[in-house]
């Protein structure tokens, strides 16, 4: 009894070098979280004076002519949400059935060629994906749709789908290979064709992996500002009929980017830059909580298949 | 002795190869019997269960890269080309070693494979659920539970679940691969006295998970060495008195 504290102590001084990676471990860890709420603070001390010095009404408007002290933020949030909801409506299907695709149809080998090239998509810098909507995508599109400008937010649409995909692709292509193969055997052993096996046993499996992919690539998507600047013609006027996809928008980041650089600092403008990468952040933040709950409820699921 | 013994699958010198060179099985003839219980016995790697996958054509989808031989299911050749492999999934039934439920409920578990055939009507399905999980012996556990989710179940009752699923679709064969081998001794026994009870009307065959399994349950066995069929019998005369001396000392623990 006597003797198990000083054997407890003497481990202790026998596994400094132990203590210590453990503390540096931690302290690592530690600095991750503290510099997300650093940005936080920070964007809340530049951002909130926004609200007190531009009235409510203005910032709730759909008119952003800064110039003249119009702040209308809608117009922004508007942009934003439009190019991204339609990216992933794109990016969902497409991303999709390319997973399927290359990870129940094609032969192996080819598996094994394909996904690093669709990985390999990822990694295109976004100034070179914007230069060639700019250059190839842009002047198809107006062209082909007979209207006055090429950049509009159909073309960032398709741009960011493009982006995002392989980040859909990815993710869901790893967890249809976690599905094991004896549920697709108890499908086929029902009588199931190969396409109902996939359909209603191998995609509901995977359902929680799917949905994670999906949300990484609307972060993606809800983020991006290079690509966005140059396609989307960055126009902040309000969107209000569906023909407004194919006029242009202004996005909350490509906002931020393009007149952060002429701001005068401290001004009322500087502010509401801030206040628009706090909306941004908020909006982010909640995305990822909303993807977290999910995952998690479907961890708990699981648990639950297993006892 | 069995002279009334009707073979229901005939297999004529089958052969399968893996697409990395390993042999499966080798050669292999033999009849398989309606309202037996026909086991397929031996150890690990004999190609027992390569065969049984044939017999549903399971193997279409593995890296099979020659299937020589020819299985006949009631005198058709189920590997012709052009053979309906969908209805031949439905004639011919198989229960894995680990149980899959699909991610719905009991209920949608076992009409599944029904409603895909065509079968809508709500009476006849309710009819089916309640006979086949009768069956399965597993009514008196879930039958009250029915519309809840397949995955709560213990694993011997998803194991019974996924033999009821099977039966649903009134197959004429039921095929069962190590069908216990995860399961508890009385979960066991349960499945074991459900396959003595369904021989009546199906033709049953069987890769057990040991060799006392084999010898409790057989009517018919056939001991698999290595991708060959060394011999296959009646149980009494494998099991007390086999021909091939390599049966002999698989069966007495000699070796595998």
């Amino acid at each position: 009894m006597k003797r198990l504290p000083g054997l407890l102590t003497q481990k202790r001084t026998v596994s400094f070098s132990e203590f210590l990676i453990e503390r540096l471990i931690g302290l690592t860890g530690l600095s991750a979280v503290a510099l997300v709420i650093m940005i936080f603070f920070f964007l809340i001390r530049e951002g909130v004076p926004a609200f007190f010095e531009v009235p409510f009404s203005s910032l709730w408007s759909t008119r952003w002519y800064p110039i003249e002290d119009y702040f209308g933020l809608l117009p922004l949030i508007a942009g934003s949400a439009l190019v991204t909801i339609g990216a992933a409506a794109i990016a969902l299907p497409l991303g999709l059935t390319t997973a399927i695709f290359i990870a129940e149809i094609v032969p192996r080998w080819a598996r094994e060629f394909l996904k690093p090239l669709v990985e390999v998509l990822a990694g295109i810098p976004s100034v070179v994906i914007g230069f060639m909507g700019m250059l190839v995508l842009a002047p198809m599109v107006r062209v082909a749709l007979d209207i006055p400008t090429g950049l509009t937010a159909f073309t960032g649409m398709i741009l960011l789908a493009w982006m995002a995909l392989p980040t859909v692709v990815s993710v869901v292509e790893d967890v249809l290979d976690t599905v094991p193969r004896t549920y697709r055997d108890a499908g086929l052993a029902l009588g199931m064709t190969r396409w109902q096996t996939i359909w209603r046993i191998v995609l509901p499996a995977g359902r929680s992996g799917i949905l994670t992919a999906l949300m990484l690539g609307v972060g993606r998507a809800i983020g991006e500002t290079m690509t966005v600047m140059m396609v989307t013609g960055n126009a902040a006027r309000m969107p209000y009929a569906p023909s407004d996809f194919f006029m242009s928008v202004r996005t909350m980041t490509a906002t931020i980017a393009a007149e952060m650089g002429e701001v005068a600092q401290g001004s009322a403008h500087y502010h509401v830059l801030f206040a628009v990468g706090l909306t941004l952040f908020v909006i982010t933040f909640l995305v990822n909580i909303a993807a977290a709950a999910m995952v998690f409820r479907q961890a708990k699921r699981s648990e639950r298949m297993l006892s | 002795m069995q002279a009334d013994m009707q073979a229901k699958i005939r297999i004529e010198d089958l052969t399968v190869r893996y697409s990395d060179g390993t042999e499966s099985l080798r050669g292999i003839t033999m009849e398989l019997y309606a309202n037996q219980i026909n086991v397929l016995f031996g150890p690990a790697g004999g190609g027992k269960s390569t065969l049984l996958r044939t017999l549903n054509r399971l193997n279409d989808q593995a890296d099979v890269v020659t299937q020589t031989g020819r299985v006949l299911l009631d005198g058709e050749d189920i590997m012709a080309s052009g053979y309906d492999v969908i209805r031949l999934r439905r004639r011919v039934g198989i229960v894995f070693a680990r149980p899959v439920p699909l991610p719905m409920t009991i209920y949608q578990n076992i009409t599944y494979g029904l409603e895909l055939a065509g079968v809508r009507d709500r009476q006849q399905l309710d009819t089916v659920v309640k006979r086949s999980l009768k069956q399965a012996a597993l009514w008196d556990e879930v039958g009250n539970r029915l519309h809840e989710p397949a995955h709560a179940l213990s694993g011997g009752q998803q194991q019974r679940l996924c033999l009821a699923r099977s039966l649903a679709l009134q197959p004429e064969v039921i095929l069962l691969d190590e069908p216990t081998s995860g399961l508890d001794p009385i979960s066991t026994g349960k499945v074991e006295q459900t396959l003595q009870d369904l021989k009546a009307t199906y033709t049953i065959v069987i890769v057990p998970h040991s060799i006392q399994q084999a010898a409790r349950v057989a009517d018919w066995a056939a001991f698999f060495l290595q991708g060959e069929l060394v011999e296959c019998g009646p149980r009494d005369q494998i099991f007390t008195n086999p021909s091939d001396k390599r049966t002999d000392e698989y069966i007495t623990g000699r070796f595998g």
